[in-house]
């Protein structure tokens, strides 16, 4: 099939290479965006990219070559988008505060990777989220701090602690409908921020000072490294580091998606009872639901943690736990690549108007309302689970329709 | 004399004031096909619920396969094989109908999470099987359906709903299979076809034990060898088809609430 | 056991807040079967809308340091304008969303309530801090059994009492309340009998939206402040309340607000510490409840066909 259709547009021979090169575009309109201060710059920037955007959705030509080139393009595309992240923090060496923007977004793409799974993928409406990310953050602070554990322990432990953490939050919803099941988050979200305000060993309102930073093998990321005769700011160290567990973050997201457990995950969503009916123990995968996307709390808790240094209740309110759903509600629900764009962009947007700061939060609202009105599939839409390649032994992928 | 697959006895379903199935027993013999009629509101889809595991029985006995299966979670009822369909097609509409199907083997649950980070190949191969045997099972009562796997659930006419419905819950070769108004809504076109597939669920999965509720009599008296009528929870008559047709208390049920609705 | 006694008074006001609260939010979760997760921030609105009016009205003279009617009415005008806020966040916002999933309509109400609270924040003069909210009610109070008795505590307990006979009198008694009650039960067929459920709709936030406008206000008037995220806590414990007592019913509404307001009050007093954890309390009464009997004290009136 696939042959075909290269024969049929062979004399497009612009074609190869298409997304790729689109990809290199956006990457570039992004990296006008966030890196310069100059408004004029930023609003083109944007309007171009609307625009972009609009002959995507709107134009059915553009569409289909698009979607096509992202067919046939799918390694080159990735291989482009990795060198990008790997080459774009050597060139703002003057910069430190735009990589520190950039690796705020790696960790909220973590984090949105992680609500996904419970309310993406399995419909569970979560509205106190930013518990686990709190956990998680406390844990990994407290166990360096306090116990003067290593970084990779803390984290591992923030991690798993998060999980069952979740998984205890998961049970009293196993029998809950939607809208007893968002009370219950946003109940356990508040119980855990008052908690964390009031008891002693957390710090109370004051949180967790001078958190270590991660070592390698002794060699702390605080250290700044010299790179082609260059000296080079510790954000930078913190960024490549954080890259590499949202990379991870990514790709086991993708693995589960498309595995039966994301399989299941759907089910759940789609018709409880006529999943239960098939035999699929509904139970145990809200409940595994619940401590994956903690598990990824977790972990974001703790790189925050130790990349910050600083943590207090504040960061893990409820304000917290409404912009991580907006993120994966305006990225599109289900679907890894536009969480990820959502969490980019609720996560930039903020810093990069930080004169408009006090309308942060308000902003925030009225984009998950405007989204949730006028598009409520997100930015991408749910993607179809194809079984194609090489793994499953099919060559070509199955015929059919590919819904976008 | 065949074995029994799935048996009630004196089985009763109240909820709070309202009986709904009051000491109802059958019992369903491989290879058969039992149909429960009856006018609406008589309970038949209840018992659908209890056996399916849905709602726990009040009293009486369940039996399936020699254990007594009241109060068992329904997913465990589904994996010891009693699966069913339901009268308002339960799909999953916004994935594909190849995952409709794939739901319907739900055969996996021990380290699926493990398998599917961590070992990928394998877990790819039994999907890869299961993908196989999802598509053999759409090619016999959908050709359209085996050639395009991947169309959204939602997307289709209620016709392809009800056979994707089957192909789902015959995916995990169940022992006894509960249809619940598989007609209802189909023109006397469709119900032929049905009536097909029905025959053709018990050539291709030999042995099974299907119950039939349904309000469409030409598919009963051409699929079911054996009728139990409930009027209010209740059983008025059981018999085969001709027998129950011609039973007084049989017509003065369905004529007489047909009487009342007037 | 004045102290005692003096809790119950406390607890009784309390719980008279709570019940309000959960009873306007009821009213959407029977007749639409919908969550409405703005409510707590609607109730805020209401008070960060008297404010002005009633400075303004103070300065105009219309008040005087003694006066009795002009507030009373000032308080209709409230009900009046959180009313038409109903009817525009129905418009707005719940109409385009009524034919997709829950989820989304829910999620949308969450976005809403935030838009009101940092909308509250970012256009009232020094939103970010708590605000100092006029006396409305009579001062003093008298002693009875070496107890005082404020007169704005039965204030309060009176007003909530009246609210909800009036609702009761609205469902019951008037042609609008059978349409509520038609299409809580089954909306197709009430439509089909023609009653215009749309209008219905509106009518329900309209109402609910005054509810939770009066609710605001005189848990601001008791309190004295009111700040623009006490909507959240106040909302979730209006929920809380709902879901203790029974969703979907009034009478599970009263309840819970009961309750929770009891539960609030003695584990504060009680309990070492207690104040500072005292929404801890009632929260994990909630979660407790949804664990053990979901469908509330008195059973939920919302079932899921198969």
């Amino acid at each position: 099939m696939e042959s075909s259709n290269l024969g049929k547009n062979a004399r497009f021979s612009l074609k190869r290479g298409l997304t790729p090169a689109l990809l290199l575009v956006i990457i570039a309109l992004v990296y006008a965006i966030v890196a310069y201060e100059n408004w004029a710059v930023v609003l083109l920037c944007l309007a171009a990219g609307a625009g972009l955007f609009f002959a995507y959705s709107r134009v059915p030509a553009v569409k289909a070559l698009i979607t096509e080139s992202m067919r046939t393009d799918k390694v080159l595309l990735l291989v482009t988008g990795i060198l990008a992240a790997l080459v774009i923090p050597l060139t703002l060496r003057t910069q430190p505060y735009v990589i520190h923007i950039l690796i705020i977004a790696l960790i909220s793409i973590i984090l949105a990777l992680g609500l996904n799974f419970q309310v993406g993928s399995t419909g569970i409406p979560n509205l106190g989220y930013a518990a686990f990310y709190g956990v998680g953050a406390y844990t990994s602070a407290l166990l360096s701090t306090k116990l003067g554990l290593s970084f990779w322990i803390s984290i591992i432990a923030a991690g798993c602690i998060s999980a069952l953490f979740g998984w205890l939050v998961g049970l009293p919803t196993l029998k809950t409908r939607s809208y007893h099941m968002a009370l219950v988050s946003i109940a356990f979200g508040l119980v855990t921020y008052i908690m964390l305000n009031n008891m002693g060993f957390t710090g109370g309102p004051n949180g967790i000072k001078n958190i270590p930073a991660p070592e390698i093998f002794g060699w702390s990321l605080f250290s700044s490294i010299r790179l082609f005769g260059n000296t080079y700011p510790i954000q930078v160290n913190f960024y490549y580091f954080v890259l590499i567990f949202a990379i991870l973050a990514f790709v086991v997201s993708r693995f589960i998606f498309n595995s039966k457990v994301g399989l299941y995950f759907n089910a759940v969503r789609e018709d409880e009872i006529a999943a239960k009916c098939s035999g699929v123990n509904t139970s145990k995968m809200k409940l595994l639901a619940f401590a994956v996307g903690a598990f990824l709390a977790g972990i974001a808790g703790s790189l925050y943690a130790h990349y910050i240094g600083y943590i207090s209740p504040e960061n893990f309110n409820m304000n917290t736990s409404l912009q991580i759903l907006g993120m994966v509600i305006m990225g599109g629900m289900d679907n890894i690549v536009g969480v990820g764009i959502g969490a980019f962009i609720l996560s930039v947007a903020p810093e990069k108007f930080r004169s408009l700061a006090d309308f942060r939060m308000l902003a925030t609202g009225l984009i998950i309302l405007l989204m949730l009105i006028f598009r409520p599939s997100g930015i991408v839409k749910q993607q179809i689970r194809v079984y194609a390649g090489k793994i499953f032994g099919k060559e070509n992928a199955l015929k059919g329709d590919n819904h976008d | 004399m065949t074995e029994i697959c799935l048996s009630a006895k004196d089985l009763v379903m109240r909820f709070g004031g309202l009986t709904a199935i009051d000491t109802v027993s059958w019992t369903l013999h491989k290879d058969e096909i039992l149909g429960i009629i009856g006018p609406n509101g008589a309970g038949k889809t209840t018992i659908f619920n209890v056996v399916s595991g849905l709602y726990t029985p009040t009293s009486g006995e369940i039996n399936f396969k020699g254990t007594v299966i009241n109060g068992y979670a329904p997913h465990v009822i589904a994996k010891m094989g009693i699966k069913r369909t339901f009268q308002q097609s339960r799909l999953f509409d916004n994935i594909s109908v190849l995952d409709n199907v794939l739901v319907g083997m739900a055969t996996l649950s021990k380290g699926i999470l493990f398998k599917s980070i961590l070992a990928r190949k394998r877990l790819a191969s039994e999907l890869s099987e299961d993908i196989d045997k999802c598509l053999e099972i759409l090619s016999h009562f959908s050709p359209f359906l085996a050639e395009n796997p991947y169309r959204r659930a939602g997307d289709l006419v209620p016709g392809e709903r009800r056979k994707l419905e089957i192909c789902r819950a015959l995916a995990s070769d169940p022992d006894v299979l509960l249809l619940d108004e598989p007609a209802a809504g189909m023109d006397p076109n469709e119900s032929a076809e049905l009536m097909e597939d029905i025959l053709k669920i018990r050539e291709l999965r030999k042995g099974i034990g299907i119950i039939l509720i349904e309000h469409d009599m030409a598919v009963v008296q051409k699929t079911a060898d054996y009728n139990i009528v409930l009027s209010y929870g209740k059983e008025i008559a059981r018999g085969t088809f001709l027998e129950v047709s011609s039973n007084p208390l049989v017509q003065e049920a369905y004529l007489g609430s047909e009487a009342e609705n007037a | 056991m004045n102290t005692l006694l003096q809790l119950l008074i406390s607890a009784l006001l309390v719980s008279s807040l709570y019940s309000l609260v959960a009873v306007g939010f009821t009213m959407y979760v029977g007749v639409i079967n919908l969550a409405n997760f703005s409510h707590g921030d609607t109730c805020v609105l209401g008070t960060f809308l008297m404010m002005p009016i009633f400075l303004y009205a103070t300065k105009a003279g219309w008040i005087s340091a003694s006066a009795g009617l002009m507030i009373p009415i000032l308080i209709i005008l409230i009900l009046l304008l959180t009313g038409i806020w109903g009817a525009a966040v129905y418009k707005i916002l719940v109409k385009p969303l009524l034919a997709a999933p829950r989820l989304i309509l829910l999620l949308a109400t969450v976005a809403a309530g935030q838009v009101i609270r940092e909308g509250i924040r970012v256009i009232y003069p020094n939103g970010s801090n708590p605000q100092v909210f006029p006396k409305l009610l009579p001062s003093g109070g008298f002693h009875l059994l070496d107890i005082t008795l404020g007169y704005d505590s039965l204030t309060i307990i009176f007003l909530t009492i009246v609210c909800i006979l009036c609702l009761n009198f609205i469902i019951h008694k008037t042609k609008m309340g059978v349409a509520m009650r038609a299409v809580s039960q089954n909306a197709d067929v009430a439509q089909m009998m023609g009653i215009n459920i749309e209008r219905t709709i509106i009518a329900v936030f309209m109402i609910g939206s005054a509810l939770a406008g009066m609710a605001g206000i005189l848990n601001a008037t008791y309190y004295g402040i009111t700040k623009f995220n006490l909507g959240s806590n106040l909302g979730i414990k209006g929920f809380s309340a709902a879901v203790i007592g029974g969703l979907g019913d009034f009478k599970g509404a009263i309840v819970g607000g009961f309750l929770l307001g009891f539960i609030e009050v003695f584990a504060a007093a009680y309990i070492p510490n207690g104040s500072q954890y005292q929404d801890v309390f009632s929260f994990l009464a909630v979660i407790a409840f949804l664990i053990f009997r979901p469908s509330g004290i008195l059973g939920e009136k919302i079932f899921e066909k198969v």
